[in-house]
């Protein structure tokens, strides 16, 4: 990492900051609050007591399950599910603090009062924090696609060993898939919320990849190497 | 069809592994949401893949529905799943043989 801070930079409306703010809070919310008013032991050893994969199907698919075998499984959530919810409120936390900019340190384009909803702001992602910033994007474009039911209904559940066992068919009905999903969203009127999710989920998508693009010069150079 | 086989830890294994000699795979699986350049991204920063084999493991990701993509000691696939986890990949440990 030797290439100069900040390594993204980024200017949002008043409308996107507001918007991924409020995403932010819901993936903090839905992944709860830190665990210091459980069983202090249990955070001695890093032992989380919850084994059981989470009902909410966001959650199940943010938390998936490591093994297949249900005690592997088990086993291994009760060890490291905190430490992973840790990670991940970290993640969301960075990208709420980054748009609030409490501290003023973003470079804020003002329009109007100076309150979140109508001032746009234009920030710097130092290269330390940038996977933050892309894993918490992440994490709020999985859930997104979870409550549009992209990826069906059983999003977080492993598919059988048998599942697509001819490559080319797979490859085809993926993008297929995909369009199909394109198609549905493109066609609802305006006034269905959903297609304003959808909206929300394909601008994500696109920020992401502008991240990444701005990220590029690393990935050159680890390709050279 | 593994990319790269690692040769397990046996010390590090023997302990908790009755067949030390049957390495531990990391499988990555396909899912509609994860963009590929992210996916290459994850893979070339978590495991230090050069951009060739980190998108030839994305696109297998994508083509046939999944990937393995680091295999070693259980401990070792353990934390590769956790970092894979932190960022949204959906990752699972099996042994090399199932």
């Amino acid at each position: 990492m030797s290439e100069q801070d900040p390594q993204i930079c980024h200017t949002f409306s008043s409308q996107e900051r507001y918007i991924l703010i409020n995403l932010a809070e819901q993936i903090l919310e839905l992944l709860g609050s830190p665990p210091e008013a459980r069983d202090p032991l249990h955070d001695v050893v890093g032992i989380s007591g919850s084994e059981l994969p989470p009902e909410d199907p966001v959650l199940k698919r943010l938390l998936p399950s490591a093994y297949k075998e249900i005690q592997d499984a088990a086993e291994f959530r009760r060890y490291t599910e905190d430490a992973l919810r840790e990670k991940k409120r970290a993640h969301a936390y960075l990208i709420r603090e980054t748009l609030i900019d409490d501290e003023g340190l973003g470079d804020e384009i003002v329009q109007g009062d100076k309150d979140i909803e109508s001032t746009s702001i234009r920030i710097s992602i130092k290269s330390e924090d940038a996977w933050s910033w892309l894993g918490g994007l992440n994490d709020i474009r999985l859930a997104l696609a979870v409550r549009l039911e992209i990826g069906g209904t059983t999003m977080g559940d492993l598919p059988s060993d048998t599942h697509r066992n001819d490559s080319v068919t797979g490859a085809d009905k993926a993008s297929e898939a995909q369009r199909a999903i394109h198609q549905k969203f493109e066609l609802m009127t305006d006034s269905d919320p959903m297609k304003a999710v959808y909206a929300v989920y394909n601008w994500l998508g696109w920020l992401q990849e502008e991240f990444i693009k701005q990220m590029e010069p690393e990935a050159d150079a680890d390709f050279e190497t | 069809m593994v990319a790269e086989t690692l040769t397990p830890d046996l010390d590090e294994a023997s302990e908790t592994d009755l067949r030390p000699d049957r390495p531990w795979i990391c499988v990555v699986w396909d899912d509609p949401v994860n963009l590929m350049s992210y996916v290459t991204h994850v893979f070339m920063v978590l495991f230090g893949y050069s951009r060739f084999k980190a998108t030839e493991l994305m696109l297998k990701v994508h083509t046939e529905g999944k990937a393995v993509v680091s295999s070693g000691t259980r401990e070792e696939m353990e934390r590769d799943v956790s970092r894979l986890h932190e960022y949204g990949l959906w990752a699972t440990i099996q042994r090399d043989d199932e």
